[in-house]
Order: structure tokens, then sequence, then C-alpha cells
């Protein structure tokens, strides 16, 4: 039959136009934002961008009432907002504001022969390491674990059937709760960007790295005005390269740490290690798919004079880093090694492996080479999800693992671990800045792989096990640890399924819906784990409501009775929505088991197979965690960071203590 | 009846199709989602399609965009699925709302040389990369299809342009440049 579309598809819009743009006058504009927040000496370029003007003159900066002319360059014609005017830029690239405080930056200049004014007034924070107080930071990151996500791997993994039958999770309590629900301080964090409510992980990351927000895909860079060219036009390459490369650039907490204070620094990632949230740490670049340049970057940083940004590089992705990747036929990892970073691709050589530096690089692809665009490589291949390394059997309508030639992959606890022995191993005791994340919670959700996201999240929580155990040994309580997401995405909780087996794994039987509209076909299929994972697309039907947009039938998802019974993929199913869930543990990988008689799974449903603008939670532990109270904006994150590196939390770090150690309420399973 | 309502159920709840789980089958394309061969030339969107015919042609954008310089983009996730790139970019001139270029992406990329015959393409260097070349294709209306890559016979591209002759210098100066050279 054909049916038209009754409701449009999702459509979202994005912000970017300065309405100064529109105008013919001469003007001039600073390129830091409305709300631009820096700590002392972080390094930010200062860029100018003088419109319409056919010749520009006596440039004047002050910072402070202090006059910064000197440390612009000469103006350079340049083509502005894709349009035919006469535009200059005028730069000052790398520079810091050395005092606290607000600082008043005022610009004039004159434009064909018209003075021109732009100020912008910058809050510079305070930073001032006192002597002696070395703390660790430890941020994981669970892209896209919103609070759903992390509910998922609790009600997964935290209700453990025993051998007697005894559930870990009774009448509504759990006897033992994530790592993360037992980090003593919780928040909430918005992850708008300055384009849209609905970020990436690249603006996001860009966020809790430097302190300052930015458009999707961009990585440490802010908005300027050749950015018509090639971001919302799609044209990315390497034609277009000078204008991606020439936005102001932020400078993020871990090279500000490393570079002041010689901190030392790590990321540790599921992804390919040239992805947007482990590219935050260590990069500097307007589109955050320039893979060959993040990849150079990492090898040779702008803010630390082309010194490598990290001491530790463990993930997948290492195609940008061979010859045969890249343009420039640079073989990166063999410049690593020249440098004396121990490397590693295997899960066996990890575990032998010793510092002072280590390159992990645990999946590539067989053959690597340039793409098209000269940007990036032709594929950039992420390390498998845990549930695959597991060897779990996946359900009928998720894809069958497929390792290739990479088996023994690192489970990211394993990765966390050895990366904390080596930054914390060297002999000059220096504290560490680490970033871990869990990629494929945000990967396996965005195709509604519902088995990928919790088993890749219960992995998550392991590894923040793995540094929260670390930590409580330290005989100093020197470690904080933050856990985060950088966006949500539409995964819910809708209850528990008891599908068995038998229907769950059967990839013969599925029935597919198609209709027809004017603009084409529109298929959706139904499998037998569609009871536990109602995908975008399918409809779900709630028992308890007789809603009109979910036709009453007391089924999920939904009374698919197919003619033929040998098709049907849910012949014998029985579902419900009450009820508690109930898995079996594999004892030898301390995982939950997604199969066997009696399991009563976690069903979830997808409204989208894309981000969402939701806030996300943010849980600490260790000394300043109580900054990480309340409602906060995602910038906040570095700051609170900040402060707690550098401020004196001991007063408040032992009212933390007092609350949860006191006499007060304590949550059951904490 | 059940199906007739689950079915209905299913369209106002839906998500447009892109969205749909990677198990599912790839929904087909409208039939101008691609330049196609023809006896005659290669048969493509005209660029000066109104934006209602647009949506007509390839259903609603899944995100539009405002930019610099009076310009409105409006991005398509139609058929593959990539999280980190749209299959079509169409870039508007917001003042009259003409139709400016089409910018298809491909992942995997795909051969297109189909559409670039030797007589009818030029390639042109791109400044500062090293063995990059633009292939264009002039078409009827002023119209220039391009593609991005290492210039290799057979190799795959990952975008292809499809652009008004006239508003090449907003993007690609250097190439306004040379096709001006040659007139």
């Amino acid at each position: 039959m054909n049916l038209k579309r009754a409701l449009p598809g999702v459509l979202m819009v994005l912000a970017c136009a300065p309405a100064f743009a529109q105008s013919s006058a001469p003007s001039v504009r600073i390129l830091l934002p409305e709300h631009a927040r820096l700590l002392e000496k972080q390094r930010v370029d200062i860029v100018l961008e003088v419109r319409n003007a056919a010749a520009v003159s006596g440039l004047k900066v002050l910072a402070g009432g202090v006059d910064w002319t000197s440390k612009f360059q000469a103006p350079v014609k340049a083509a502005l907002d894709c349009d035919t005017s006469s535009d200059w830029v005028v730069r000052a690239d790398l520079q810091s504001f050395p005092t606290p405080g607000q600082v008043k930056l005022e610009v004039s200049i004159a434009a064909d022969g018209t003075t021109v004014t732009d100020t912008r007034t910058v809050e510079v924070r305070e930073f001032k390491l006192p002597d002696g107080q070395a703390r660790n930071i430890i941020l994981f990151i669970g892209d896209a674990m919103g609070t759903a996500y992390r509910d998922a791997a609790r009600l997964v993994s935290r209700a453990i059937v025993d051998g007697n039958g005894k559930n870990s999770f009774r009448d509504g309590f759990f006897d033992d709760l994530l790592q993360m629900d037992k980090m003593p301080v919780s928040g909430m964090s918005m992850t708008y960007g300055t384009d849209s409510i609905v970020p990436d992980s690249a603006n996001t990351g860009t966020a809790w790295a430097t302190g300052n927000k930015s458009f999707l895909n961009a990585v440490n860079s802010l908005g300027d005005g050749t950015d018509c060219a090639w971001r919302t036009t799609g044209l990315t390459n390497v034609a277009t390269l000078p204008y991606m490369t020439d936005n102001p650039r932020v400078e993020n907490l871990w090279q500000y740490l490393k570079r002041r204070y010689s901190y030392r620094a790590g990321i540790v990632s599921t992804a390919a290690i040239t992805d947007a949230t482990p590219a935050v740490e260590g990069s500097y670049v307007a589109y955050r798919q320039m893979r060959l340049e993040i990849a150079r970057q990492y090898r040779e940083n702008p803010m630390l004079s082309g010194r490598p940004a990290f001491d530790v590089i463990l993930g997948g992705g290492a195609d940008p880093f061979t010859a045969a990747g890249r343009t420039d036929k640079r073989d990166l990892i063999g410049e690593f090694q020249a440098l004396g970073y121990n490397y590693v691709t295997t899960a066996s050589q990890l575990k032998n492996v010793y510092g002072p530096s280590v390159l992990g690089l645990f999946k590539g692809s067989a053959s690597p080479a340039p793409a098209s665009n000269g940007i990036a490589t032709a594929s950039d291949v992420n390390m498998d999800v845990a549930y695959d390394k597991l060897r779990l059997t996946r359900p009928a309508s998720e894809p069958t693992a497929n390792l290739g030639a990479y088996p023994d992959q690192p489970m990211l606890d394993v990765m966390t671990q050895k990366a904390i022995d080596v930054l914390a191993g060297s002999f000059t005791q220096a504290p560490f800045i680490l970033m871990v994340e869990a990629a494929s919670i945000d990967k396996q959700s965005h195709p509604n792989q519902a088995a990928g996201v919790f088993w890749d999240t219960i992995e998550f929580d392991k590894s923040i096990g793995v540094a929260r155990a670390w930590a409580a040994k330290r005989s100093l309580k020197d470690t904080l640890i933050v856990v985060t997401a950088d966006h949500d995405q539409s995964m819910h909780i809708i209850g528990v399924s008891n599908t068995p087996d038998s229907e769950y794994f059967d990839r013969t039987k599925s029935e597919k819906i198609s209709y027809t509209t004017s603009r084409g076909d529109q298929n959706f299929t139904v499998w037998g784990d569609s009871y536990s994972n109602a995908r975008a697309g399918l409809p779900f039907i709630n028992t308890s409501t007789t809603a009109s947009n979910n036709g009453g039938a007391a089924a999920m998802p939904g009374s698919f009775a197919s003619t033929d019974s040998a098709s049907d993929p849910a012949s014998s199913t029985y579902s419900a929505y009450s009820g508690l869930t109930a898995y079996k543990l594999d004892a030898a990988t301390g995982y939950p088991v997604n199969s066997g008689a009696g399991l009563r799974r976690l069903a979830v449903g997808f409204r989208t197979g894309d981000h969402t603008g939701s806030s996300v939670p943010v849980t600490a532990e260790g000394p300043g965690a109580f900054l990480f109270t309340g409602y906060m904006d995602q910038t906040d994150i570095f700051f609170k960071i900040a402060d707690a590196i550098a401020g004196d939390t001991t007063e408040a770090d032992k009212l933390l203590d007092l609350l949860v150690n006191g006499k007060y309420p304590k949550t059951v399973g904490k | 009846m059940n199906r007739l309502i689950v079915l209905l159920g299913a369209l106002l709840t839906a998500a447009p199709p892109a969205l749909l789980s990677g198990a599912d089958a790839p929904t087909r394309l409208p039939a101008l989602a691609d330049p196609q061969v023809k006896a005659d030339g290669v048969v493509w969107l005209t660029l000066d399609e109104s934006m209602e015919e647009v949506v007509r042609a390839l259903g609603r954008p899944a995100l539009v965009a405002e930019s610099g310089g009076g310009l409105v983009s409006w991005q398509f996730q139609l058929g593959e699925i990539d999280h980190h790139d749209f299959s079509h970019v169409l870039v508007f001139r917001a003042a009259d709302r003409k139709l400016l270029s089409v910018t298809r992406n491909y992942e995997p990329e795909r051969n297109v040389d189909a559409l670039f015959p030797g007589d009818a393409t030029r390639g042109y260097v791109v400044p500062g990369a090293a063995g990059y070349r633009m292939r264009v294709r002039r078409l009827p209306g002023g119209r220039l299809l391009m593609a991005l890559g290492l210039g290799q016979a057979g190799a795959p591209v990952g975008q292809l342009v499809l652009m008004r002759e006239s508003e090449v210098g907003r993007f690609y100066p250097w190439l306004a440049r040379e096709l001006a050279a040659e007139r």
C-alpha cells in the first residue's frame, strides 16, 4: 500500500550566521566568544577579522590596558564569508593572559579611513600550583553514556543470579552498585554547543578540554569567517584545507599542564585513537575528520614546540600513523619509536610493556591508504567492542563479531591499568593527567545494537574500578577521578523481556515490514531480539496505555502476526514490561553472559540513531571532588579540574569524607 | 486490521529512513540522489531546482544550517549511514533561494570514472596538495561536476560536487582562477 509520511523527519537547525556578515560597512571582530574563559597563561590564538575594507592601517590592541599591538602580525588579505567583499585577517598566535581577572581586550583599526573597534572581556582564572601539591587527574568519558546507559549497565551487570538462585538485585535494591555509582559526588552537565543543542564528541570534548565551547566537529578550535567554505558545504578536503587550518586554537588542559608543570599525559580509547574524544586531548583542528593532521599533532604538538603530546597512547586506528596511510608518507610509528616509545599491537605485548613512554595501536586496516579527500585515511578502524572481544554470541539483529587479524585486543580495564602504571611509574614522580574513553557505547548506539552498548558500558565501569582501586591504595589521596559523558543518545529503559535463546539468537527468522511513499520505500525488520531491543523505527506498544499512536495491542513490538509461521521471528515469545532483570555471571571473565535458561534480559528502546541534547551525569571522587555537584555547564568541568589540581581543597575534602563515611544515610549497595 | 494499525503506528513513530538499524535493508534512494550516466550525458540535479522541488526530489533535509555570506545549507542522510558526514549537502543562496551546489558524499568511497570520460574531463592540480587533482567536467547550464582524488584511473572517491561555475570562486578560488585563464 502507498502511504504518505504522516510526519516529517526530525529536522535540526544550526545557528551559525553572524549578523554583521551581512552588512557592507567596514567592521572588525575579535574571534573570541562572548563567554571566553581561560586559565592564566593558557594559550589562545587571538584573531581579528576586518570586513569590507580595501585597506587597513593603524592597528591598536590593548589587553587590560597593556599595549599588545606588537604581538600581532601584519594584516593579511582574506576571503571571508564566501562573498566578494575585501577583507583582512590579523593574528597573534599562541598568546596568553598572565594575570587573573576580567581582562578587557580592545581593538581599533582604520578600515578605509574609518576607525572600527571591537572589545571582548575574557575571564582569566588563577592557576598557581602550590609547591608540593601534585595531583593526578583521570577523566573517564563514556561516549554517549547518558543516564539510561549507566542504568542499563547496572541492570545487566548487577542483577546476577548465583548458583543458589539468589539474585543480587532483589525487591528493587542492588547488593552491589556500579563502580561509578559508588563515587561520592554527582552532578549533571549541560552539553550544548555554539551551533546546536545536539552536539558531537568533538565540540563537547573541546568544552571539557579547553573550557570553551565550539561548533560541531571542532577540535579545540573556534569559528572564523572562512568556515563557510567547508563547514556547511560538505567541501571538507585537501583543497579547502587552508580554511580548516586557520581557525583560532585554544590550548587544552593536557598540553597546558605538560607545558607549564611537566605533567605526564595519556590517552586511552577503544576508538581509533585519532577520533574526536582522544583528539581533543592532543590536537587543534577545525574539523574532526582531519585524521592525518591529528596524528601528526600527537607527534609534533603545536602547544609543546613540536614535542609529542602524550607519554601514553593506547587505542585503535593505526592507519594515520603508518607511511602507507599518509599523504606525506611519514612513518609516525617509527618516529615515536625513535623517540623512545615502546610500541605494542596486542594485549599480550601490552601486558609486558613498560615505560616511560608507550604507543599501543591495537587495530588497523589490512591495507592502509590515504582517503581521496587527502585529509584522512581510507579507513580508520576502531577496536572491537567488549561483547565481541569476550566472544559472546550476538543477538539475531546485530552483526556477528569479526576480529579478523586482530584476535588479541586488550580490554579497556587492562589498557587503563597499564596507562596508569606507565604514567605513574616514571622516575621523576611527576603527576599525570589521563583520559580514558569507552568509545563504542556511542558507536553501538548509533546502529541501535543494544547488546554491544551494554557490555561496553560494563567494560567501562570495570576500568573505572581499576582507577578507583589504584587511587585508594595511594598513601596520599592525590588522584581526582571524574566520570562523565560527552553527550547523550536516545536509548531508554523499557523493562524486561524473557525471550528464549531459541528466538533471541535465531538469524533465520525475521520479518521485513515495508511501506512505500512517493519518495521511495521505507523498510524495517523485526527480529527475535526485538522484544529486548525496540530499535528506532520499530513501534513498541506499552501495555499500560491505549494511546492512539501505539495501537493499544498488548504486545511488544507489536502484533506482527505473520501468515507464515516459519518466518515469524517471535512465534513463542512472551514478554513482560514488569519484573527484574536476572543474568548469570561468567566467573572466568567477570562479565555477565547473555544466554541461558531463565534469563530475563533488559529491554530497551531507541528513538533515533543519533545523539541527543539531554544533559549527562558527572561523578567524581578524590581531592576536589566536591566541586562536581549540581548542574553545570560542560565547560565548567575544565575549570573544576583545574581548581581541584591547584586549589586548597582540604576543608571541603574533609567535609565530603564526613558526609560519605559519617552517620548520614547510605545508599544500599554503595 | 491489526497489521494496518501497527503499520500506521509505525509511520507515526518512524524515524527517517537513514536512522533505522544497521540490520535493516537499505532504503531505496530517490532517483536524483546520484548522477546517472546516460547516452546524452549526465542526468542529475540541474541546480535550477527551487527549494520546494528539492524537497519533492530528495525529501526534507535532516539539518538546515545558515552560514556566512548569505548561504543556507541543507544536509541529508539518504541511504548509507555515516554519523560523521551527511550523504548530501546542498547550498542555497539565501537572498534568492538559488541552489548553488550539491555535495554527494560516499562511504565507502566509490569509482566514478564513468562520470568523467577522458574527452570531457580536465584535471587540475590542487595547490599545496602533492598528487591530488580535481577532475572537472563541464555540464550544460553552467554547471561543473567535480571529484577530488589522487588522479589515478579507477581510484575511488569519497565526494562528488556539482556546482555552478559562477560560484566556484567562493569555495575554490584557485580553481576559479584556472578556469578563468582558460577562457
